[in-house]
């Protein structure tokens, strides 16, 4: 067993993890400004949503030559990713709803006031669901830990 | 003696790959477009034993077309570190035999 792929291991649970952080970080972001109004026409507080990407077939490879060839070819492990994770990015989506508030220093000529249109019951769903999978990449971290050990007994 | 050792090093690579694709496909359980991917060993290792050549068995990445079900990886993870234990103690315990055969005392441990 390689060491290096092992912790190819961690890389890949750690990148669970940071998604499952943007993604917590973004609903706590959209309920949080849910209600900042702005004029409208103008851009106020856009809805954040992550977008995440799967790993390269490369990476696979990788993983998989390292894993069954060992320390052999060392320098290409180093060079070439194994992380098996996605990679995230914060994406924002301007979507807006209006409320008639004819006194708001916000308002437009027909009393119109813009707040961004978040999806409150959707954001709540998202931070129990991203809760949930932060401790499945966890129980990921804490069984690579437990192979590793079992592997020192020996 | 050495075969032996040889396979059972094969079976806990295979078995640490696993737990690597096991990591991937929860990290990547909700990305758009990513499907299921699995580590065949024991189907592999089962059709050499028939065709009687079982020396060089590897392993081999499959991708399915499932949707990754959290349930299952993490029923599969607690097997691979079932699995995990097993090989490690098999490997001792070869260990172990080849030790008493040097030294003669069967009462020795490692």
């Amino acid at each position: 067993m390689s060491l290096i792929t092992s912790n190819s291991l961690f890389q890949t649970a750690a990148s669970g993890l940071e998604v499952q952080k943007k993604r917590l970080e973004a609903a706590a972001q959209n309920i949080a400004n849910s209600r900042v109004s702005s004029a409208p026409g103008s851009i106020g507080y856009q809805i954040k949503s992550v977008s995440s990407k799967g790993p390269d077939d490369i990476n696979f490879l990788n993983v998989f030559e390292s894993q069954l060839e060992g320390a052999s070819n060392l320098q290409n492990e180093i060079n070439s990713s194994s992380n098996l994770g996605p990679t995230s990015e914060i994406v924002e989506t301007a979507k807006y709803r209006y409320e008639y508030e004819p006194n708001h220093p916000d308002a437009d000529e027909n009393g119109m006031v813009q707040y961004p249109d978040v999806d409150m019951v959707g954001e709540m769903a998202a931070m129990v669901s991203a809760n949930r999978l932060y401790e499945a990449n966890l129980s990921v971290i804490e069984a690579a830990k437990q192979i590793m050990k079992r592997s020192l007994e020996i | 003696m050495d075969t032996g050792l040889s396979k059972l090093s094969t079976a806990l690579s295979a078995l640490v790959l696993r737990q690597n694709i096991t990591a991937s496909n929860i990290a990547n359980i909700d990305t758009e477009g990513y499907t299921k991917r699995k580590v065949e060993f024991e189907k592999h290792l089962q059709e050499a034993k028939l065709n009687g050549n079982d020396a060089d068995v590897k392993p081999s990445i499959e991708v399915t077309d499932q949707k990754v079900d959290l349930d299952t990886e993490l029923i599969e993870m607690a097997e691979t570190q079932m699995k995990v234990q097993f090989v490690t103690r098999m490997i001792r315990s070869q260990l172990e035999l080849t030790k008493m055969g040097i030294t003669g005392n069967p009462n020795s441990r490692l």
